[in-house]
């Protein structure tokens, strides 16, 4: 059950219901993807979890294997088996890799709202989550896996929105214009809610864990949040280079405020984000192709 | 032909079906130059101002640095024919998220910098759409030095 537990001042009601109904359109996230959750989330989950994960699903552990085989991963020896893959791989790499087999469906598709053609959106989420597995690894943050996957599914509102956005694109373009706001301010201001506020409500109605939800929900406001947690941090930072970087980016281009408590909190200096952008580069290949298996694309 | 130029990479080319193309430009510069004697064209998408940052990596790759990539870029169209008295430059790229501020103001720094060089080595240029918060796609058609740009949220424009 969703709430509308964001929802403040809104001036029409209705409309954003009907918003909201569109949640139900999504494909939902195979119930693996809770169970993955699960086992992010403890500290005593051992290989034998992962495997149980993914063993009653052929064509989840198919597309997995394949993404263990990717030239990104790097691994030092052909993978045949999920157990292997934790034996070489490690279990959060494994199940990161889980999250991303399991979510490219809701992302691969053109939004046209958002002006972001086959496989964008999928391209910059990817891109997205990478930067911030390897922010949370550099400064030392726990839980990466949970850091990737909320990085990687951060925009599932946009695939909601997009339908509404295509319509209402003018009117967010002139206040942001006219007003200065973000893109995120004008499209709640002209619908009502915006794509961070959806993506928490689909997180939750995803039985994703509060931090998560929070995560999705703050990921451009991080001083919003009732507390400015690390992982929350590392999201924000990450999608900012990533906009930067500009891979799959859309109409929203990169009309979003850069939050500099976040980076002061995480200590990244101006060297550290420069690095994280050279070594973007350095696997690029490996990463396009990522997301092109991972997303079907070839 | 589409040959597609991918983030901190380079192409040159005087093949008459080739059309040069970079997507996704955020904070990057793509700089695209035109000789229409020779009819080559060379098309760069750098990533960061300055290869101090860590020159090994500069050397292995060129074309994620401005001060290493704008050089690179002359010196292969040069090889193709192409004369610098006679070469057309575009510019488009250097936008920035809202409320970035000093050190990590890499989309203006990396305007800066190829300012900077043009103006050292008396190189003009001809069209140019840098800043704000959009994200930009370049196109150069090699047999007529046609170019496109394409802007976030907005239509095409012919240059």
């Amino acid at each position: 059950m969703v709430e509308g537990v964001w929802l403040g001042d809104n001036k029409n009601m209705t409309a954003i219901q009907n918003i909201i109904a569109g949640i139900n359109q999504l494909k939902p996230a195979s119930c693996v993807s809770d169970k993955v959750m699960a086992v992010i989330s403890n500290p005593q989950s051992s290989a034998a979890d992962v495997v149980e994960l993914v063993k009653y699903d052929q064509s989840l552990t198919a597309n997995l294997l394949r993404l263990c085989n990717s030239a990104y991963v790097g691994a030092i020896k052909k993978i045949t088996s999920i157990k292997q893959s934790v034996a070489l791989l490690g279990m959060e790499k494994v199940l990161s890799l889980i999250m991303l087999a399991n979510n490219a469906e809701n992302f691969a598709a053109e939004q046209k709202g958002y002006d972001l053609s086959q496989g964008d959106l999928w391209r910059y989420s990817v891109s997205s989550a990478i930067i911030a597995q390897e922010l949370a690894r550099e400064k030392q943050v726990n839980n990466v896996a949970m850091i990737f996957t909320a990085a990687l599914i951060k925009d599932i509102g946009k695939v909601i929105l997009s339908t509404y956005i295509a319509d209402a694109f003018e009117a967010i373009h002139s206040r942001m214009e006219n007003e200065r706001l973000t893109f995120s301010a004008a499209e709640k201001d002209v619908l009502g809610i915006d794509h961070a506020e959806l993506g928490a409500m689909v997180a939750q109605q995803w039985n994703f864990d509060s931090e998560m939800v929070e995560i999705i929900r703050y990921h451009h406001d991080p001083l919003l949040a009732p507390e400015m947690r690390l992982p929350l941090c590392v999201v924000h930072v990450s999608d900012c280079i990533c906009m930067m970087i500009g891979q799959g980016v859309g109409a929203d281009g990169l009309s979003y405020r850069y939050c500099q408590a976040a980076a002061d909190r995480l200590g990244v200096t101006a060297v550290d984000f420069q690095q994280i952008i050279v070594r973007f580069r350095e696997k690029y290949e490996g990463i396009e192709a990522l997301i092109n298996i991972s997303g079907g694309f070839k | 032909m589409n040959l597609i130029v991918g983030v901190g990479d380079m192409r040159v080319s005087n093949d008459a079906e080739a059309v040069l193309v970079t997507y996704s430009l955020g904070s990057c510069i793509g700089l695209a130059v035109y000789d229409p004697v020779a009819r080559v064209g060379g098309l760069l998408h750098y990533m960061l101002p300055d290869s101090n940052l860590d020159k090994d990596k500069a050397r292995l790759n060129p074309y994620m640095f401005g001060d290493t990539g704008i050089p690179s870029l002359f010196k292969a169209a040069y090889q193709f024919g192409a004369k610098k008295n006679r070469m057309r430059t575009i510019v488009v790229g250097g936008s920035q998220i809202l409320d970035q501020d000093g050190l990590f103001n890499i989309g203006k720094r990396n305007h800066a910098l190829l300012r900077k060089m043009f103006w050292k080595n008396n190189v003009m240029t001809h069209f140019e759409d840098v800043g704000g918060t959009v994200n930009r796609t370049l196109k150069l058609e090699v047999a007529t030095g046609q170019a496109w740009l394409k802007v976030s949220g907005s239509g095409i424009i012919k240059i």
